[in-house]
């Protein structure tokens, strides 16, 4: 405010001086124009000066007055002619003084009047008299008396003329000098008006240098403080993937127990808790995982990775998590595909897979009735070439319960979440939909939404994806021979694998264990990275788990340590195992040398997968179980642990392949279930003798004996509903005795299998009171 | 007045009839009263040293009028007579500088380019009548004051000689 009033005033200064300068400059102009006028003036005057026209006046006078002296006194015969042209002459000169334009000032003498109008009268006579031709010698003679009575006064004109001019000159130059005064004066103000401007604005600029110094003083605070708030923010991010991380580990372990907890015996209220504690638990991941986003997304760590994906797969995906999400609220999810889609595009799947699910579930969760919708179009033609750029719609709409303007508004900001009582009505962190925008726009599309309070919304979103040539078809992964050395010092090979797990962790310890140890391998522990190199140098093992994290030499140094070493422990094969989720720490790990990548929490299935990947076979020891260890690994000691016999494991799909779920429950509502599990407990304790006598046959090579006992088997398998073991029996009856010894044994074991699956099975379901024991029930 | 022209006339046919060419600039002797004499770098004289002008040769010549604000007069005024170049011609004049004497004796130098310059007068008629002695006559060389501000200035009105008398070529 006070910077505007002196700016205001310091514009009315400025206004003020230039108006004043403007005036005097004005004045200036004037007065130049007043004196040009006056000096052309007197120039004009100049050209005809009146001295000089008195002077030749009385020039005049005097030679016409010699004449007619000439012609009075001399008494010679007379010039007549002479005296004439002289009077004309000197008429001439008396016409010039009353008719010259220049004249005026002379008119106003005294003098001017006394001989002028005289003159004229006597100049008419004497033309009167000279113009006889001979003229009276008396008259002229009385002439000449009356011209030389004229004398003193054309003499005093003459004089008057010089005076008059004398005075004009002084009167123009005291009026030169007063002008002159004038514009000295003037000049003199202007001189000071420029000083005071200029002095007032060299004031202005300094106090304008001053404002400016302190605006970027400010500024330069601002800054810092800008910068420190960024550094601030910074951290904070950094603190939140960090504290994620320190959860995730414990988490991770809290997940693995979780794992064998459902593993184990459970009566059916402590297998509710355990699924309350896994739902739960699969909540807090969510979080997490959304929290370490937000922190990604913060830090500028968040990279999508392009790479080919099948569209129409990914969508299906999508259908198939959500279906039973949906059918859980009695909701109806449809996927709806309206126009051809692009077989493969480049894209981040995984990104795209995570923002839809949030869109579709955020729509079921928010929807108490009606249908959910998934429509995806895209303006894709066919004909276009492989590497073309589509727009991807989709668009998720549910009928559910909508939102105003102002929720909308509020929508994609962190952690706000429609209004209060809808937070408290649903739950979850807001976070979602931030990161899922954060996601599209980094994809290069956007989120948008459109939605009114009880009429359901519609987030859609835009992406505008690379069309691919499909990739060639996925082999199935080649089995290496694995030529490391695997043989224990007694010559036998040991079954399952030798593992080095790297882990500093002691409840990630105690679950890779549990995990490794079921699936039947070896395990060694080290607590570190240095350890970790030393331990694989002293007996190199068939696989290394390696943590990236680990105090005193970390994943990834120890990786390139080993791999530096250039002898055999240079070739081992190491997975990396973080918690880490940032998509760079795959690459660092890679960067480093490690061969894979498994991020934490790490399931049974994923390491399954990938040490047959690696190992074929061997990856799935068969072989008699063993007492089970159950001493805790005492890792710094690295000393190989005992490992327990394998856990049985189910997957999804074993239930159908192995029983038969309608028969099941028909001959549960026909005898009961009771009746049911007596029949069941009677075929696994083999009371009939029916199974050994099977795999004992098919031992020693009894094709002979083989038909009977497979039918006898396949009867009583297929009439209690185990449709697996039963179609094999029912093989090995038709076909059983061409079969070779290798054959025997192969669908001995087979046999075997299923059997202890179905049974297996069985018990979890509460189908039979007795547990499988593997190798007990089968007699050799 | 008559009389003039008619001499001429007589003299013309006479010459052709005699088959002795003519030249068209040649001076005739002035028959009347002199009113102007040129003299010095003249090629065609009429008496033994000058060639002299009657108000009849005078008027022969082509005329030029025009009309000027002077500094003798308060109204414009309306100047008539041959252009001086012409005059000049008629007596063959060479030369840098002419000087023109007046009946007081004034006497002013006119450069020879004046005539060529500016279209220069000798005047004779002053808003059409003959300009007696009494004002400023016979003659009267006049620039066309009003034509070129260059011409509004005292060299100008200086050179521009009334009451002209004789020239004299240089």
């Amino acid at each position: 405010m006070r910077i505007n009033v002196n700016h205001h005033r310091h514009l009315l200064w400025v206004a003020l001086v230039s108006v004043s300068m403007a005036l005097a400059m004005a004045v200036m102009l004037v007065l130049q124009l007043t004196q040009r006028q006056s000096i052309r003036q007197s120039s004009q005057v100049g050209n005809d000066s009146i001295t000089a026209m008195a002077f030749q006046y009385e020039r005049e006078f005097l030679r016409f007055r010699q004449a007619l002296r000439g012609v009075v006194q001399e008494r010679t015969p007379p010039d007549l002619d002479d005296v004439r042209l002289r009077l004309d002459i000197f008429v001439s000169r008396l016409g010039l003084l009353r008719d010259n334009p220049s004249i005026t000032l002379l008119q106003e003498r005294p003098e001017y009047a006394e001989v002028i109008p005289g003159m004229e009268q006597l100049v008419a006579r004497t033309d009167q008299v000279l113009s006889r031709d001979a003229p009276d010698a008396q008259a002229m003679a009385d002439l000449l008396v009356e011209f030389n009575a004229a004398g003193p006064a054309v003499q005093a004109l003459s004089m008057a003329a010089n005076s008059q001019v004398s005075l004009l000159l002084e009167r123009q130059g005291s009026t030169l000098l007063r002008q002159n005064d004038q514009i000295i004066w003037l000049t003199l103000a202007q001189l000071i008006g420029l000083l005071v401007a200029s002095g007032s604005l060299v004031v202005r600029h300094r106090k304008q240098e001053q404002l400016r110094l302190e605006w970027q003083r400010l500024n330069a605070n601002l800054v810092a403080a800008n910068l420190q708030a960024e550094n601030a923010n910074r951290g904070k991010s950094q603190f939140l993937a960090n504290m994620s991380h320190e959860l995730r580990t414990p988490f991770n372990g809290m997940l693995g127990m979780l794992g064998l907890l459902e593993g184990t015996t459970l009566n059916a209220e402590q297998a509710d808790y355990v699924n309350t504690v896994r739902g739960s638990a699969s909540h807090l991941l969510a979080l997490l995982n959304d929290i370490l986003d937000v922190s990604a997304l913060d830090v500028g760590k968040m990279a999508v990775n392009p790479i080919p994906v099948q569209l129409p797969s990914l969508l299906r995906d999508v259908d198939a998590l959500m279906q039973p999400l949906a059918k859980e609220k009695k909701l109806d999810f449809s996927l709806v595909l309206h126009t051809e889609l692009p077989a493969w595009v480049e894209a981040d799947g995984t990104r795209i897979k995570q923002i839809l699910l949030n869109l579709v579930s955020n729509a079921i969760k928010f929807s108490p009735q009606g249908a959910i919708a998934l429509d995806v179009e895209c303006d894709f033609a066919p004909a276009a070439r492989a590497t073309d750029t589509v727009v991807l719609r989709l668009r998720v709409s549910d009928q559910g319960i909508g939102m105003d303007a102002a929720t909308i508004g509020c929508l994609f900001q962190r952690f706000s979440q429609g209004d209060a009582s809808i937070s408290r009505r649903f739950g979850g962190t807001g976070l979602g939909l931030e990161i899922s925008r954060n996601l599209a726009r980094l994809m290069g599309g956007d989120i948008t939404v459109q939605s009114q309070p009880g009429q359901g919304s519609q987030f859609s979103l835009e992406l505008p994806l690379a069309c691919v040539p499909a990739p060639p078809p996925m082999l199935p992964h080649v089995v290496e021979a694995v030529p490391l050395d695997h043989r224990i010092p007694g010559g036998e090979t040991a079954p399952g694998l030798d593992i080095l797990v790297a882990e500093d962790h002691p409840v990630n310890r105690k679950y890779m264990q549990a995990l490794l140890s079921r699936l039947g391998h070896r395990i060694r522990f080290v607590e570190d990275g240095l350890q970790a190199v030393a331990e694989v140098r002293r007996a190199m093992p068939d696989l290394v788990f390696m943590d990236v994290h680990m105090p005193v030499m970390d994943g990834l140094q120890a990786t390139q340590s080993l791999r530096a070493g250039g002898d055999q422990a240079a070739q081992v094969y190491i997975v990396a195992l973080t918690a880490d989720a940032f998509a760079e720490s795959r690459e660092r790990a890679l960067a480093a040398g490690m061969d894979a990548f498994l991020s934490k929490p790490v399931r049974i299935d994923q390491i399954e997968t990938l040490l047959q990947q690696r190992f074929g076979a061997r990856a799935t020891p068969r072989r008699d179980p063993v007492a089970p260890a159950v001493e805790v690994p005492v890792p710094a000691a690295a000393q190989p642990l005992a490992t327990k016999p394998p856990r049985r494991r189910f997957r999804a799909g074993d239930v159908a392949h192995h029983l038969d779920m309608a028969m099941l429950g028909e001959i549960c509502v026909a005898v009961s279930l009771d009746g049911y599990r007596s029949l069941v407990d009677g075929f696994f304790s083999d009371e009939s003798g029916t199974f050994a006598t099977l795999l004992s046959a098919l031992e020693r090579g009894e094709l002979a004996a083989l038909h009977a006992s497979a039918h006898a088997l396949k009867g009583a398998a297929a009439s209690l509903g185990l449709h697996a073991l039963a179609d094999l029996a029912a093989q090995t009856e038709q076909v059983g005795a061409q079969w070779s010894a290798e054959e025997c044994a192969a669908n001995r074991q087979q046999l075997m299998g299923l059997h202890l699956t179905a049974h297996a099975l069985c018990h979890r379901m509460g189908l039979t009171t007795q547990a499988p024991v593997d190798g007990v029930a089968i007699g050799r | 007045m008559l009389r003039q022209p008619i001499l001429f006339s007589i003299a013309l046919v006479a010459g052709l009839l005699a088959g002795v060419s003519m030249p068209a600039s040649a001076l005739a002797p002035a028959a009347g009263k002199t009113v102007l004499s040129v003299t010095g770098l003249v090629g065609e004289k009429n008496t033994d040293t000058a060639a002299v002008f009657d108000m009849a040769m005078l008027e022969k010549l082509p005329q030029q009028t025009f009309t000027t604000h002077t500094p003798w007069d308060k109204q414009p005024v309306t100047f008539t007579g041959p252009l001086l170049r012409d005059v000049l011609a008629a007596v063959k004049a060479s030369g840098t500088q002419l000087k023109a004497m007046a009946l007081n004796d004034y006497q002013t130098t006119i450069p020879m380019e004046d005539a060529q310059r500016f279209d220069v007068i000798v005047a004779y008629k002053l808003n059409g009548q003959a300009i007696p002695v009494k004002t400023k006559g016979p003659l009267f060389i006049v620039y066309p004051f009003d034509s070129k501000t260059e011409l509004q200035t005292t060299r100008y009105y200086e050179r521009s000689a009334w009451q002209l008398k004789s020239i004299k070529i240089e």
